[in-house]
């Protein structure tokens, strides 16, 4: 009896022992500051050069757990009707039914699905919701830094750049004088939530 | 695309396959002795243009996730249904009855993505009353010009109307619902040229009044064509009426269609202006 006692002493030792130090070596998570935050794109017109532009709007939130990649995640929200080319009529342009289709489709969003630790980075294969159209997509997302914002608040960044066919996604009007091919670039940062 | 592959696809291609499919047709409609079987050929042959011209620019996904995707589908039931009225013409309560359901098919396509959880742009009950009128309106108004005007008479005025649609829409943001609109027109133009002189082939109305009603809607909604200028484009055809005024019946054909062709411009200068005058420049 005592004995049982001895063990269920020990179980709840271990129970209170180990949760806080399971909770400590989770990864911490960040919610996007889109303040500090860039989502920009490159695409080719008339075969001759690259045009720029970038979304406004972006939310999410990460966690990049170096002892257990596959415990990180990604999820980022972008606004399409956010887009920049620096041209208002430009903007018009992209925003309606021959691009994006924002009153359509409002939103970009990635949510990952399986992250593994890579040469330079971290392999996050994720599900890319672009036009309507849902597909598997791997980016290498590179850790910048972590560090305190001015607040005190701890803030981590990360990296990613990929290239995707628009056409892939049913964005597929006026692909010849436009670039088929997007290179995007999204640089993050985040506050520890 | 080279401009001179945009005007093939734009104008030539469907100009060419609306103009085979109605000559073709039509001699297969005559042989097997189908009644009116000019006005069905004229519905198949504005449909089959219009849907080879839209593959041809904006290859459309399947399933049809974006709603300029689902043009093509409105224009071909639009031309089915054309031909089955032609064919088979019933009671004026299956007129209605069909002008409802196309009229709600076409709402339902393109309005559709708004009534999604995530949508902000939802319209309101009174917005989707509205266009189903202005809809219906337009169907009426052109079923009736259709029977009493010869081809020129409201053939040369509608490629007006179809053309300046085209122009509207590429000036409101969209240069794929300006080019589709104007594959629409140059469908039209080869039944319009191809029966001249003949009274209006009444089996086109649906596609005319689905077709552009939808790149209409698809504009003014997704894209950035004015409320305004689309009322005053989808108003146009009621100038048209300027052709039965008092002894303009008696006048030469050109003479009519001149006069009925400033009364036109009107509207469609005004949408124009309108467009021009809402969308930013290039250079701003």
């Amino acid at each position: 009896m005592s004995r049982r006692f001895a063990s269920l002493g020990l179980a709840l030792a271990l129970v209170c022992g180990l949760a806080p130090a399971r909770e400590s070596a989770a990864a911490d998570t960040y919610a996007v500051d889109a303040v500090h935050s860039a989502v920009v794109f490159r695409i080719k017109h008339m075969n001759t050069s690259h045009s720029w532009g970038r979304f406004n709007e972006l939310t999410g939130t990460f966690a990049l757990d170096e002892a257990s990649p596959s415990q990180s995640h990604f999820e980022f929200q972008v606004k399409t009707g956010s887009v920049d080319t620096g041209n208002a009529k430009r903007d018009q342009h992209i925003k309606g039914p021959d691009f994006f289709n924002a009153t359509q489709f409002p939103t970009i969003s990635f949510k990952s699905t399986s992250v593994a630790k890579g040469a330079d980075g971290y392999d996050v294969t994720g599900e890319l919701t672009l036009h309507g159209v849902t597909k598997p997509i791997t980016v290498k997302i590179v850790p910048v830094g972590v560090g305190k914002g001015p607040t005190g608040g701890s803030i981590a960044g990360i990296d990613t750049s990929f290239t995707l066919k628009r056409s892939d996604f049913g964005m597929n009007k006026m692909v010849g004088p436009v670039g088929d091919d997007v290179w995007v670039n999204v640089s993050i940062e985040g506050g520890k939530k | 695309m080279s401009p001179a592959g945009m005007m093939l696809a734009t104008l030539v291609l469907p100009f060419v396959s609306a103009g085979l499919v109605m000559i073709g047709a039509g001699w297969l409609g005559r042989r097997l002795g189908i009644e009116r079987a000019d006005h069905a050929a004229a519905a198949l042959a504005v449909g089959v243009g219009y849907v080879v011209g839209h593959a041809a620019i904006a290859s459309p996904t399947f399933p049809p996730l974006d709603v300029t995707d689902r043009i093509p589908w409105l224009a071909g039931l639009a031309a089915i249904l054309g031909i089955l009225e032609s064919i088979w013409p019933g009671p004026s309560w299956t007129l209605w009855e069909n002008r409802l359901l196309l009229t709600a098919l076409v709402l339902s396509a393109l309005l559709g993505p708004l009534f999604a959880e995530s949508s902000e742009n939802r319209p309101s009950t009174v917005c989707l009353v509205v266009y189903g009128l202005i809809a219906l309106a337009s169907w009426t108004n052109l079923s009736g010009l259709a029977d009493r005007l010869s081809g020129a008479r409201l053939g040369v005025p509608l490629l007006t109307v179809g053309f300046g649609i085209a122009i509207a829409l590429v000036v409101s943001g969209s240069l794929a619902l300006g080019q589709l609109s104007a594959v629409l027109a140059a469908a039209v133009a080869a039944m319009v040229l191809l029966k001249l002189g003949s009274p209006m082939l009444l089996g086109t109305v649906p596609v005319m009044v689905a077709t552009f009603g939808a790149l209409l809607l698809n504009s003014f909604i997704y894209a950035a064509l004015p409320a305004s200028a689309a009322v005053a484009l989808v108003s146009a055809p009621a100038a048209f009426w300027v052709s039965r005024l008092g002894r303009m019946e008696r006048l030469a054909t050109w003479k009519v269609v001149l006069v009925t062709e400033f009364a036109t411009l009107i509207p469609v200068g005004i949408a124009l202006a309108l467009a021009f005058s809402a969308s930013p420049g290039y250079a701003e």
